[in-house]
């Protein structure tokens, strides 16, 4: 073949192939390559800042010293703040990660979506969200994350338009939204965690475009404990009052109440003892663990009496 | 929240290049996922230079170098073949542009770059050179080279697809 065929064969080949390759999966902005690079480890050093924040480590080292301390373990919620940059925190659960900006609100297990002022990041899912009639579904803008495939079916059960992009090395499928409400929510799945992201309205898909793996250094998603304690007479009766929630790793004790025998608090990652009060007589302890992201049952507190 | 001129410049860049990167990665790795996750991570890489690279005469050459070096570097990492995709959940691509990416692997990286550049990006020789540091001999050498080499698979292609 002469060399002018093999040039013209390759060019058409070439230009037909980038003819086709410029249909983005996932729209490229600069703004969703922005928030997601606060994602990342790396700084962007700005070198004005850093007398500042050499002076400023050296002020709170000083400080530390002076102020006489209690030891710290993982607070009962996790606080936001940890894991972000330039104006932007990461989350993670279920084992992946999102960032999202500072002026998002944050809600673990919220209740039945369109609650509380967009926009808001929403993690997990309480029990009575359940029984919501689209708790799939964010509040009108914002980020769902939950555990499970709740991409929409038709009626043969049948995920509606599946696509496969990848996020981050993250397999995604992204399904055809069908949903009436609006803004039109945008629907993955990622299969290796087993979680679903919805987001919908002005900057969600930016924030799902920084889904990666979980990290450390992200906020890592509180559990949620509900429990009861009862007095053990001929019949369990439900026992209202305070009840000591201990973190068994660093020994921290919080009071809360149980209101007719039931009672729940959220809580980092690990063991927890908890004992409730008959009275003033402490009942035998109970410990539960706290899994991240998930609502736990803690074993029931069984107060003796006298 | 205003934006500051970094991020509108960058906006603008990334609105002008991005498709145009996009196509180039799809090019050379032959698959949409993997070409979106190497075309965000070298847009990923400017935004981090931006204070540099954005004073560049252009910004673009940068990005594309960055964005070639992963494409290349990911044949060596992934090192599998560019059969069609299992399974239905994956973004499907036409057949020859599987072969033509396979083509394109089969060369050694600046080679493949090269004829990239020239052939599907229309730039001149000397544009070429200037951008991988070569004589511009060498490109051409390069280039009549890997032409023959992919153009011999096209046609091997077309031959098995008529035997079918």
């Amino acid at each position: 073949m002469s060399a002018t065929t093999d040039e013209e064969l390759v060019r058409s080949a070439l230009h037909d192939m980038l003819r086709e390759g410029e249909l983005p999966l996932v729209p490229l902005s600069g703004g969703g390559i922005r928030i997601r690079s606060r994602g990342r480890t790396w700084p962007r050093i700005d070198p004005k800042l850093v007398a500042t924040v050499a002076a400023a480590i050296v002020l709170v080292a000083v400080l530390f010293a002076a102020i006489p301390h209690r030891g710290s373990g993982h607070p009962p919620v996790a606080a936001p703040g940890l894991g972000g940059r330039h104006g932007s925190t990461a989350y993670s659960a279920y084992g992946v990660q999102l960032s999202v900006p500072k002026t998002w609100s944050v809600r673990y297990f919220p209740g039945c979506p369109n609650t509380g002022p967009p926009p808001v990041l929403s993690i997990g899912q309480s029990e009575v969200a359940y029984s919501c009639p689209s708790f799939r579904s964010p509040t009108s803008v914002g980020v769902s994350v939950n555990q499970g495939n709740l991409l929409p079916r038709d009626s043969s059960g049948k995920v509606q338009g599946s696509r496969t992009i990848r996020v981050h090395g993250l397999r995604v499928e992204v399904a055809t939204s069908t949903s009436p409400q609006s803004p039109t929510p945008i629907e993955w799945y990622v299969p290796s965690k087993n979680v679903s992201i919805t987001g919908a309205g002005t900057g969600a898909l930016q924030v799902m475009e920084t889904l990666t793996s979980a990290r450390p250094g992200a906020v890592v998603t509180p559990g949620h404990v509900k429990g009861y304690q009862y007095l053990e007479t001929l019949q369990q009766l439900p026992v209202s009052g305070p009840v000591t929630v201990t973190d068994v790793r660093t020994g921290m004790s919080s009071t809360i109440y149980a209101i007719g025998g039931e009672y729940t608090f959220s809580g980092g990652p690990g063991g927890y003892a908890v004992q409730g009060h008959d009275g003033n007589a402490p009942c035998p302890p109970v410990t539960v663990t706290v899994v991240s992201g998930e609502n736990v049952t803690a074993p029931p507190i069984m107060c003796q009496g006298f | 929240m205003r934006q500051s001129e970094d991020e509108l410049a960058f906006d603008a860049f990334v609105a002008d290049v991005g498709k145009r990167l996009l196509s180039q990665a799809y090019v050379l790795t032959g698959s949409k996922e993997e070409a979106q996750d190497l075309t965000q991570e070298a847009l990923l890489r400017a935004w981090k230079h931006w204070s540099t690279i954005g004073r560049y005469d252009s910004p673009e050459g940068w990005t594309r170098r960055v964005l070639h070096n992963l494409c290349i570097q990911s044949w060596k990492k992934t090192r599998r073949s560019l059969t069609r995709p299992e399974g239905n959940t994956t973004v499907e691509i036409p057949e020859h542009h599987g072969e033509v990416a396979q083509a394109m692997r089969s060369l050694p990286g600046d080679q493949a770059r090269a004829l990239l550049m020239h052939d599907g990006m229309d730039m001149s020789v000397s544009e070429v050179a200037t951008e991988l540091k070569v004589p511009v001999g060498t490109v051409k050498s390069w280039l009549s080279r890997s032409r023959k080499l992919v153009a011999a698979r096209l046609e091997q292609m077309d031959q098995d697809s008529k035997g079918r």
